[in-house]
C-alpha cells in the first residue's frame, strides 16, 4: 500500500468517525460508507439474529436481508436519529418474518462456519459453547432474550432497548432483570456481564 | 449529539460464542457489500433517469417558447428576402417624357451627367 492510499484511507476513516456522517454518505450512495456500517454492525447483528433464529445459516441470511432492507429504506431514518436501534428493529422484523413464513430450510448438521475452520478442536469447543448459550436463550421468552442480548451487547440504555422492541422503558428493565436472572440459573456465573453491577445498582 | 461509529469492543463473556468467526465474517461481508453495491448502482442509474426526466419536464415549455420565437424570426427573414429578390414591377417604372420612348427605370439612382444628356438629346433629335 502506498503512502498516498494509506493517507487517503486515514482521511476517510477520520471523516467516517461519526455515525451520522456515515449515514449521510450512504444516503448519497457511497458504497464505502455502507461497508463501514456493515463492519460496525455485522458481529452484534449476527449474534442478535442467532439469538432469535438459532441457526447460523439463517442468521447469515437474515442479517444480509436486514442490511439490504436498511439500505433500501435509509431515507426513512430521520436525520440525526442513530442508525443502530433502527437497524436492530429492521433486523428483528426480518428475523421474525423469516420465522413466521416458515422459510427455514433443512439445515446441514454441520454449519459452514464450523466446518471451514482451521482448528477442529477449537471449532468444536466453540460450537459447544454456542449451543449451550443458544439453548439457554431459547428458554427465555423472545422479548427477554432480545432485551438482555441488546443490553449487554450494545450497551444500550433501557430507553433504546424499549424503542427497538417497541415496549415501555420499565418493561425493558424488567425483561433484562428477569432474563439475566434466568440465564444465571442456566449458565451459572458466566452469564455475568460488565453491566451487571450497573444493573444491580438501579 | 455525535455518536461514534465504533463498537465498544466489550463483548460479555457469555455472548462471545455467538460472535461470528473470521471466515463467516468475511463471507457475510462479501455477500452483503456485493449486494449493496448492486442496489446502489441501480439507484444511481435510476436517479439519472429521474433527473433527466425532471429536467425535461421543466425545460419543455421553455424549449417550446424558444422554438416559436425562432420559427417567427425565420419566417420574417424569409419574407424580407422574398421582397428583396422580386424584380421591379410595372408601377416602379416611370413613363418617359417621350410617349413613344422606352420607359425610364425609377431605380436609376444616379442622375445622368451633362455628356449623357447631350448625347441623348442629339440621338433623340435624329430621325
Amino acid at each position: 500500500m502506498t503512502a498516498d492510499t494509506r493517507s487517503e484511507d486515514e482521511r476517510r476513516a477520520a471523516r467516517f468517525a461519526d455515525e451520522a456522517v456515515v449515514v449521510d454518505a450512504v444516503r448519497a450512495g457511497d458504497e464505502r460508507a455502507f461497508a463501514r456500517l456493515v463492519d460496525r454492525y455485522m458481529d452484534p447483528g449476527y449474534a442478535v439474529a442467532l439469538a432469535i433464529l438459532r441457526q447460523p445459516q439463517d442468521a447469515e441470511d437474515a442479517l444480509q436481508s436486514a442490511f439490504i432492507r436498511a439500505l433500501e429504506r435509509i431515507e426513512q431514518l430521520r436525520p440525526g436519529s442513530p442508525f443502530g436501534p433502527w437497524f436492530y428493529r429492521v433486523l428483528r422484523s426480518t428475523c421474525l418474518n423469516l420465522l413466521r413464513r416458515e422459510a427455514l430450510r433443512d439445515h446441514d448438521p454441520l454449519p459452514r462456519s464450523a466446518s471451514a475452520g482451521t482448528n477442529p478442536h477449537r471449532d468444536f469447543e466453540r460450537r459447544q459453547a454456542r449451543e449451550t448459550v443458544l439453548e439457554a436463550l431459547a428458554q427465555l421468552p423472545e422479548m427477554q432474550r432480545l432485551a438482555v442480548t441488546l443490553y449487554d451487547l450494545e450497551g444500550y440504555s433501557h430507553q433504546q432497548v424499549a424503542e427497538i422492541l417497541d415496549i415501555a422503558e420499565g418493561t425493558s428493565r424488567a425483561h433484562v432483570h428477569h432474563g439475566r436472572r434466568a440465564l444465571r440459573q442456566i449458565l451459572g456465573p458466566s452469564a455475568r456481564s460488565h453491566r451487571d453491577d450497573e444493573e444491580d445498582r438501579t | 449529539m455525535m455518536k461514534k461509529i465504533e463498537h465498544s469492543g466489550r463483548w460479555p463473556d457469555w455472548l462471545l460464542s455467538l460472535r461470528p468467526d473470521q471466515l463467516t465474517r468475511e463471507r457475510m461481508r462479501r455477500r452483503i457489500v456485493g449486494e449493496a453495491a448492486l442496489v446502489l448502482r441501480a439507484r444511481r442509474s435510476g436517479s439519472w433517469w429521474l433527473v433527466a426526466d425532471r429536467w425535461t419536464t421543466r425545460l419543455l415549455p421553455l424549449a417550446a417558447a424558444l422554438a416559436l420565437v425562432f420559427a417567427g424570426m425565420a419566417r420574417r427573414a424569409s419574407h424580407i428576402a422574398t421582397i428583396a429578390d422580386l424584380p421591379p414591377t410595372v408601377d416602379e417604372l416611370l413613363q418617359s417624357a417621350n410617349p413613344n420612348g422606352p420607359p425610364a427605370v425609377l431605380t436609376a439612382a444616379t442622375e445622368p451627367g451633362l455628356d449623357q444628356l447631350l448625347s441623348a438629346a442629339v440621338n433623340h433629335d435624329t430621325p
